[in-house]
């Protein structure tokens, strides 16, 4: 991605791409920016916002974080998961992505070393049918994901499922082999907590375009981007979550920490503070909020009582006239 | 909460560095005078800690001094709303300097003044308002005043002078944005801070009288922002200096006014309706008020929530200034009793005479004693939870029994009736699962009518009725709640759930 995400998204309006106004290019910026910030064990960034309104703040701070972590391949993470699912029990239902469009569902049966290399062994028919199994190298683990729907039984016939991929906007954002991996592959890059309805029509409803450099404009959905768990359909990879802010306070159904966590206004901050203690926070709060004061009066208390100085300033953008922002870091 | 476009977005972002503010400055001599005369006298009260001699009068000069700064209506008008009678006033006035003859000249300037203004048709903040309307004729514009109970007054006298302006209270702020131009009447600080840091309309005018202090300032949210400079509502056309007073809005009293609205309730003191429970007072859209027991739940509908759960049963002690309130205006206060009935059909009678008895008896042994002699009784015979609020809520027909088995073994002990509390136990539980699935039943189908309805007009104003089918429910209807009394009062049950004209 040679140019800036939030200079290549457009909004088509009559017949022209309009680029994303100010405000909303500093959200995106600011996504992308804490997605590179180097990893401090000790330390996470908060950083507070306060906007007229909430709308699309949120969305765009996630589209900046998973548009530029989705050039870091997940394939580092393989070996992990491998080990994971070294640990699984016999017979846990699996399904194995072959390739972009096809996707099988089996049992794990185990993991073995062979000549110094690790495979995953997954069977996908009963054995007086057929018993297909597949060894799959330990390098392409990611590409077996345990699933909810259990199987009691192999089945005779193989369960193949065709998957719908339509990369959207991602498609004029990465290229080919980049695009291949970022939709084959789930990691959790954030976690939207907010009104969710809300956040489904600024994601899934709401058209945007991408110019590339030398192409005809894409259309799509940020949720090309975001890839939002549980909105992708099917057991698609996905890249990011969302929380109705007035749902049960719970850790993360993947059980995966997210690095980067938005709340998306004065209501979903109050709820959810205690929910990703380790996370860089993000809250977006909407000056029109019935809690906006004590939300943000729960934020100077983090600052005056937690912050932790000396490291590199957390919010290095120029924040727009109509907003208010303060970024610092606080023990992890 | 509705969904905004992106381009809606980027207008109220724009708008925080260009809205216009204009301060309109209103006098009016006498009017003056009275607000100066009043504020002596009532500093002058206040200091001297008085008796409730004065309440009334001292009640009568706050509320006219608030209500003709928050409103365009005419000093008469003013007078009429308020309820000033004069001849009562002068002979109050009168009394007063033979037995307060310290307080009674201040108070005497003080209610002459009102006299006076009382006979005058003087309408200084209207004057105002035509002349904004002729200065830019404006087709889209919102008034919107401090105190709910004034709105239909000014939307009548605005349509007398064909003023075309939409009028609101402050609780309406999320309809703003329909409008090009947003007129407050009342000093900047008895309106939401939003208002200003983060317009939603690009011109605002505050119409206030000229010794409020009223313009807004700008500041920091955080403790330490990158931002440049403050948030700003942008250009402020102020042609003058600020005024001299700072008069917050006042706060209600609900401790008088659970007091009043309480009161007459002496009947029989063993019938259930008049049995006393805790409830909380709520004060409603349009000068309403209610009890809501502490305990039970109620409808709400919240527009901050996700669509799914914007309709929900929540108890009183979450119910926040902001939510529209759902209340039963025709056929009694409880909507999930009638529709439970129906739901145990033939049952109903038989279950209902149960659940009255054994709280008929177990009141009759709080009568005997006492609430906490009760309390102790039950403790002694294995009730886990029986403390005075608690029995008092055990008492009461609009719970149906206690959740914890001992506590209701203990009672059953208590009463008498030992040998029959499973029976006992089985048919408070039927009741139990019928009301859940009332509530439901009427949520859903309350879901329903919110989803297919505009809801703009509650917004707007505060107030919308909702029909379902009799058998879910009968008419309901959502008042925006404007504020909750911060403690509990003890009121008879037959009052929670009604609203009633909330008088201060």
């Amino acid at each position: 991605m040679k140019t800036g995400l939030g200079e290549m998204l457009r909004v088509p309006a009559d017949g022209d791409f309009l680029p994303l106004p100010g405000w909303a290019r500093f959200f995106v910026e600011l996504g992308a920016a804490l997605s590179m910030r180097t990893h401090d064990d000790n330390r996470r960034v908060i950083i507070a916002s306060a906007t007229p309104t909430r709308a699309f703040a949120a969305a765009f701070c996630a589209v900046g974080i998973v548009g530029v972590r989705a050039e870091i391949p997940v394939a580092t993470d393989a070996t992990t998961h491998f080990e994971y699912l070294t640990t699984l029990p016999d017979r846990t239902t699996v399904t194995y992505q072959e390739d972009l469009k096809k996707k099988r569902k089996g049992w794990l049966i185990r993991c073995v070393t062979e000549n110094g290399q690790g495979f995953v062994v997954v069977q996908f028919q009963a054995q007086r049918h057929g018993g297909l199994t597949y060894k799959i190298p330990a390098a392409r683990s990611l590409t077996v994901q345990v699933v909810d729907d259990e199987l009691s039984a192999l089945p005779r016939e193989v369960i193949s499922q065709t998957v719908r991929v339509q990369p959207g906007l991602m498609g004029a954002i990465l290229g080919r082999s980049m695009l291949n991996a970022f939709l084959q592959h789930s990691r959790l890059e954030c976690v939207i907590v907010g009104n969710e309805s809300l956040l489904r029509e600024e994601i899934q409803r709401t058209q945007f375009s991408v110019l590339p450099p030398s192409n005809a404009a894409v259309s799509g959905k940020l949720q090309d981007i975001l890839r939002v768990r549980g909105l992708t359909g099917g057991n698609q990879s996905y890249r990011s979550e969302l929380y109705s802010a007035t749902g049960t306070e719970g850790c993360s159904p993947s059980d995966e920490p997210p690095p980067v966590v938005i709340f998306d206004g004065s209501l979903a901050f109050l709820r959810w503070i205690a929910a990703w203690p380790k996370a860089h926070w993000v809250a977006v709060l909407d000056r029109s909020d019935a809690r906006f004061d004590d939300a943000a009066g729960e934020i100077n208390r983090l600052y005056v009582g937690e912050r932790v100085n000396g490291g590199p300033p957390p919010l290095r953008q120029q924040v727009p006239p109509s907003l208010e922002c303060m970024g610092f870091e606080v023990p992890r | 909460m509705n969904a905004i476009t992106l381009a809606e977005a980027d207008r109220r972002h724009t708008l925080c560095g260009n809205a216009r503010i204009r301060y309109q400055r209103v006098d009016h001599q006498l009017f003056r005078r009275f607000s100066e005369r009043s504020r002596r006298f009532l500093q002058a009260l206040s200091d001297t800690e008085s008796d409730e001699y004065w309440l009334d009068f001292a009640r009568t000069v706050r509320r006219y001094r608030f209500k003709l700064m928050a409103a365009p209506v005419s000093f008469g008008d003013g007078a009429t709303t308020v309820g000033v009678k004069a001849e009562r006033l002068r002979s109050f006035m009168l009394r007063s300097a033979a037995i307060y003859p310290e307080l009674a000249s201040s108070a005497r300037e003080a209610g002459e003044l009102l006299l006076e203004l009382a006979a005058c048709g003087d309408n200084p903040m209207m004057d105002r308002l035509v002349s904004i309307a002729d200065a830019e004729p404006e087709p889209s514009t919102v008034v919107m005043l401090r105190d709910s109970r004034l709105v239909d007054l000014v939307r009548h006298a605005l349509r007398l002078r064909h003023m075309g302006f939409e009028v609101v209270s402050i609780g309406a702020h999320r309809c703003v944005h329909e409008f090009s131009r947003l007129i407050l009447i009342g000093p900047t600080r008895w309106f939401p801070e939003h208002l200003f840091s983060a317009p939603q309309v690009p011109k605002i005018e505050v119409v206030s009288y000229r010794w409020n202090r009223s313009r807004w300032r700008p500041h920091l949210t955080f403790a330490c922002s990158n931002s440049a400079r403050p948030p700003s509502g942008g250009e402020d056309t102020a042609d003058d200096g600020d005024g001299d007073v700072e008069e917050l809005w006042p706060e209600l009293d609900w401790q008088a006014l659970a007091q009043r609205h309480t009161s007459g309730f002496d009947e029989s003191p063993g019938h259930e309706s008049h049995e006393p429970v805790e409830a909380r007072l709520f004060s409603l859209q349009g000068g309403y008020g209610v009890f809501l027991e502490a305990r039970a739940s109620s409808l709400v509908i919240d527009f901050d929530e996700d669509e799914e759960s914007s309709v929900k049963r929540v108890e009183a002690r979450e119910i926040e200034p902001g939510v529209c309130l759902l209340l039963r205006t025709i056929g009694g206060g409880d909507y999930v009793v009638p529709v439970a009935d129906r739901l145990l059909g033939a049952r109903a009678p038989t279950l209902r005479q149960a659940q009255g008895l054994w709280k008929q008896l177990l009141r009759n042994q709080v009568r005997d004693s006492s609430l906490l002699e009760v309390s102790i009784a039950l403790i002694d015979l294995g009730s886990h939870r029986a403390n005075e609020g608690n029995v008092r809520n055990w008492m009461s027909q609009r719970s149906i029994k206690p959740q914890d088995p001992r506590d209701f073994s203990a009672i059953m002990k208590l009463i008498g009736r030992e040998h029959e509390f499973d029976s006992y136990w089985k048919m408070m539980g039927d009741i139990h699962a019928a009301h859940q699935r009332s509530g439901q039943a009427i949520r859903k189908r309350l879901l329903e009518q919110v989803r297919a309805t505009d809801v703009t007009a509650l917004v707007k104003t505060g107030r919308m009725e909702f029909v379902l089918p009799e058998a879910e429910g009968g008419r309901l209807t959502a008042f925006r709640v404007e504020g909750r009394s911060p403690h509990l009062d003890l009121v008879p049950a037959s009052r929670c759930g009604h609203p009633f004209p909330l008088s201060e």
